[in-house]
């Protein structure tokens, strides 16, 4: 590498280096208004993880699929659930705690919740089956009973204070008022939701 | 240390910098899943319809009338339609018998009734006329009710209720009457047609 190259590239770097700590500054200005921390500081932690997994009492026939609970307290990803349906009305329900464990706080980014809209979703089946249960089956994910926001479905902007957790309500059901049945097992995979937190402002 | 191993030594402390500063950007972000399914089990444990099979011919009273091709039918298995009864004096009725049906394995129950609001159907007539249309809102009448002979005997007669059980493998006989009412005093002076007399019934687990 030549000498001019190198100076070149150390110019670079370091014009680098300077544009990222002005919009890292410029992103942490907050922070320091608050408390004067140090966006660096080891002590800051970022923790957000699901907690307190419990299955809610099915409703008529629901049942849980054998061997096929929702897991993942502590982690950031729940899964394995399949919700088994056999009559209008059946619904299982779980509740569980979304945490911030960490000591930033922490908000849902914009755009940052997606709800599978089960219409939209791949159902292996025959026609008439395929339609049946897209318009029969239900899915919903609120914030759950004691929750300042409880039944509404989590949304940009919501909050989730360092130190604090929100209980979330998931529910898969199939319409009440539904008339008809699939002529054959249905089974609905790849209904999936996922929530995006970003840092928030300190708390004043 | 040479002037060439220095600046060697500076880039790499600047890119492991920019690197750090990245990831420690890229940490402060957390998308949490839920990833689940659900399996809707087929028809056979549910199975509420209309036995097709057996809806009655129409008991006409007085000079009531079903035009040919306006019978009481069925469309799929849980929507009887197509009814259209003429009656033209008081008195007349038109009534279907038939039989909604539980096969399935689990045992239901009526959730929900909803019978046509007779103030809010649609009634038209030729010209129209306010007298001929409020004649008919106030004498026109509509019934759906279990049957006379229906097996359980403490529901016959009685007008369907939320509650009301439809045990799996039995069957409820229903009737449904549309009348002129007998104490009417007067008709319209031109056809009133009506149309919206549609009712709903709706079964739940019980």
């Amino acid at each position: 590498m030549g000498e001019k190259t190198k100076n070149a590239l150390i110019a670079l770097l370091i014009i680098g280096l300077v544009s990222m700590t002005i919009a890292y500054a410029a992103l942490t200005q907050q922070l320091q208004i608050n408390a004067g921390a140090k966006v660096l500081n080891k002590s800051a932690t970022w923790d957000i993880h699901f907690a307190n997994v419990v299955a809610g009492t099915p409703v008529g026939y629901a049942s849980i699929s054998q061997g096929k609970s929702l897991t993942g307290t502590g982690t950031t990803t729940l899964s394995g659930l399949e919700v088994t349906l056999k009559a209008p009305g059946d619904s299982l329900s779980y509740t569980f705690d979304v945490v911030n464990n960490g000591s930033i706080n922490a908000k849902i980014n914009t755009n940052g919740v997606s709800i599978p809209n089960i219409a939209n979703l791949t159902v292996t089946g025959s026609e008439g089956d395929v339609a049946i249960v897209k318009s029969n089956l239900e899915y919903s994910l609120v914030y759950a009973t004691g929750d300042v926001n409880a039944g509404q479905t989590p949304a940009a902007g919501d909050t989730l204070a360092a130190g604090q957790s929100r209980k979330l309500k998931l529910t898969i059901s199939y319409k009440s008022n539904a008339t008809s049945l699939p002529s054959n097992d249905v089974t609905v995979s790849g209904i999936n939701a996922h929530i995006d937190y970003v840092q928030d402002s300190p708390s004043n | 240390m040479s002037k060439e191993r220095f600046k060697t030594l500076v880039i790499a402390i600047l890119i492991v910098a920019i690197v750090s500063m990245s990831v420690v950007y890229a940490l402060l972000s957390q998308t949490l899943n839920i990833n689940t399914s659900a399996k809707v089990v087929k028809s056979n444990s549910w199975n509420v319809f209309f036995d097709s099979t057996s809806i009655s011919e129409p008991t006409l009273v007085g000079y009531a009338e079903v035009e040919e091709g306006k019978e009481l039918q069925i469309s799929g298995t849980t929507t009887l339609q197509n009814l259209e009864v003429t009656l033209k004096a008081p008195g007349d009725s038109v009534t279907y018998t038939f039989e909604v049906k539980n096969t399935g394995a689990i045992d239901a129950k009526i959730s929900t009734v909803e019978l046509p609001n007779l103030a809010n159907a649609t009634y038209q007539s030729a010209n129209n006329v306010t007298s001929d249309i409020n004649l008919v809102k106030q004498y026109l009448r509509y019934s759906l009710t279990y049957a006379s002979d229906e097996a359980e005997t403490s529901y016959r007669g009685k007008a369907l209720a939320t509650d009301d059980t439809l045990s799996k493998n039995s069957s409820r006989k229903l009737k449904l009457t549309i009348s002129y009412d007998s104490s009417a005093t007067d008709i319209p002076s031109e056809a009133v047609t009506v149309s919206g007399l549609n009712a709903r019934v709706n079964y739940v687990q019980y």
